[in-house]
């Protein structure tokens, strides 16, 4: 048996704790639980006192001067039932689910809704007065990750699609994943060359959850995947969305660049011109901003022969063509 | 019985007894002594002295797993923050007081494990490049070059693998967890955090140099 590869001791490793850290975390934390230095309870014990006197007091003389609808009538056995006072037996009762602590918004909203008496037998003694102790029913860290998600963790992708499909298939878990198991769904997809489905998943990051922090790089990806498929309008929508979703952050010029050369094929000049006047603009020291320039340039020397009346939307055509990756005129940076 | 009234009634006493001058620093050290299936519920009745007594008592661990299955102190303090943010959220979810501390930690390797994934992520991609290993807030300034020289190469090895397989050794070897705690902590079966051990432990075998083996070798 080999021997243990790490044998630097315990002792060696650094504690972190100390007590300025753990008190900027403190300080950090309290401020976010909105917790502001309680008082002591002396100083405000008599305003819940206060409330409930005036409270009890207004049910009272409430009570005296109103003659009694309905009775709210609550049965351990059947549930909650409003009835006449020596009426007629109630009809069937909404039967009290097990489990379900919140019942004390029921009574108080009876209780405005009419001058009612509540006749509370013994188990619902606890439904009026208090909240109802809860159960732990989520234990907290027993679930597994999917088989898919280890496998594609593990790169192993082909296995993994095949673990998607053995749970029920791509599009059933689409409905219900989250952003980074959308992510995950998405290496998955392109690893095994499905491109639709990479695309399908990646507009479900942007569209379901766009506060995710992955929003902005699962729109880049989107919009370099569409410019891939020949759809270079979906790309600049999705470059655009990227700017859009994180305005300075670390893809915002390069989505910049992508949006402008997505118009480029789209042929869709004025634009692109503005695209790039903005790049210079808010890049000026910007990594393609020679890129962008001669591009332009070419594209507008490109385009003055169609103004004199030859074929126009020579870059749709090219596109229409192959669209040459090699003569694109940026590298995609994230695929 | 007579035990759980006692215990009710320390609890009344803790929670009543915040009056005069001092009552902060007093009431801290009271809840001190009590034990964390105690403080948990004193927090879950929104007692925020019993919650702070919480964290003062386990932060240092939560902060040293965060780093330790990181390799950095990048982001550390954020991370704890955010598990002492959900377990005040999600307090009630605990059913027993005393398993705090591993709930904490399966907290904290959970929003680790999300960073390194999408780090992981972000880096196949060319977005990123991986985050160094940070030997400095790893390592004692009083460690041995032999020992800095291991723990670099470790984390080195270990940020090429999979985030599951490096939560679970650094776990089990640098944490030094029994195996089921690894297990709790990884929120996985003892079986799987076997297996992911194991295969960590193969890498690193296969890919570890000790860091002294060139040298003499030259020699």
């Amino acid at each position: 048996m080999t021997r243990l590869v790490f044998e630097a001791s315990f002792s060696d490793l650094k504690d972190h704790a100390s007590p300025a850290k753990v008190e900027r975390i403190w300080r950090r934390l309290r401020s976010d639980l909105g917790e502001v230095e309680r008082r002591p309870r002396a100083a405000w014990w008599w305003v819940p006192a206060t409330f409930v006197i005036v409270f009890g007091s207004g049910v009272l003389v409430g009570a005296n001067w109103a003659e009694p609808e309905h009775v709210l009538t609550v049965e351990p056995e059947r549930g909650l039932a409003l009835t006449e006072p020596g009426g007629p037996p109630a009809p069937p009762a909404v039967p009290l689910r097990p489990r379900e602590p919140q019942r004390a918004p029921i009574a108080v909203k009876q209780r405005r809704l009419a001058p009612a008496v509540v006749e509370a037998r013994e188990p619902s003694m606890s439904i009026m007065t208090e909240e109802a102790p809860p159960e732990a029913v989520v234990t907290p860290s027993v679930v597994e990750s999917p088989e898919w998600q280890l496998l594609a963790s593990l790169g192993e992708y082909a296995p993994a699609l095949q673990a998607v499909e053995a749970s029920g298939g791509f599009d059933s878990l689409l409905g219900t994943a989250s952003a980074e198991e959308l992510l995950i769904l998405v290496d998955i997809a392109r690893a095994t060359g499905q491109r639709g489905r990479a695309i399908q998943a990646l507009r479900l990051v942007t569209q379901r959850y766009p506060d995710d922090p992955s929003a902005p790089i699962a729109a880049m990806m989107l919009g370099n995947l569409l410019l891939q498929s020949g759809d270079p309008a979906g790309a600049a929508k999705a470059f655009e969305l990227n700017r859009r979703l994180s305005p300075k952050g670390d893809f915002a010029e390069d989505a910049l660049a992508r949006e402008f050369e997505a118009k480029l094929r789209q042929g869709e000049l004025t634009e692109a011109q503005r695209l790039a006047e903005q790049y210079e603009h808010d890049f000026p020291q910007g990594r393609r901003l020679d890129e962008i320039r001669a591009e332009l340039a070419k594209a507008l020397d490109e385009s003055e022969p169609s103004d004199k009346g030859e074929p126009a939307d020579a870059a749709d055509t090219e596109d229409e063509l192959g669209g040459n990756e090699s003569t694109a005129p940026f590298s995609s940076s994230i695929e | 019985m007579a035990r759980s009234s006692a215990s009710t009634r320390r609890l009344r006493v803790v929670s009543g007894g915040r009056q005069g001058g001092g009552f902060r620093s007093e009431a801290l050290e009271s809840t001190a002594a009590l034990d964390d299936a105690q403080l948990v519920a004193l927090a879950r009745a929104a007692d925020l002295r019993a919650f702070e007594a919480l964290y003062r008592r386990h932060a240092g661990f939560a902060l040293n797993l965060a780093v330790r299955i990181q390799g950095s102190g990048a982001d550390a303090e954020d991370i704890v923050h955010d598990a002492f943010l959900r377990v005040h959220q999600r307090l009630r979810e605990l059913r027993d007081g005393h398993l705090f501390r591993a709930w904490l930690g399966s907290i904290v390797v959970r929003l680790v494990r999300t960073r390194l994934r999408r780090r992981r992520l972000m880096a196949l991609f060319g977005i990123r490049s991986s985050e160094p290993v940070d030997l400095d807030s790893l390592a004692t300034p009083e460690a041995s070059p032999e020992a800095r020289a291991e723990l670099a190469q470790v984390y080195a090895l270990l940020q090429t693998m999979a985030p599951q397989d490096r939560i679970a050794w650094t776990l089990r070897h640098i944490e030094r967890h029994r195996l089921d705690a690894v297990a709790e902590l990884s929120g996985c079966s003892l079986a799987t955090a076997k297996r992911r051990i194991q295969r960590a432990q193969h890498y690193l075998r296969d890919h570890f140099v000790a860091p002294f083996e060139q040298d003499e070798r030259r020699d």
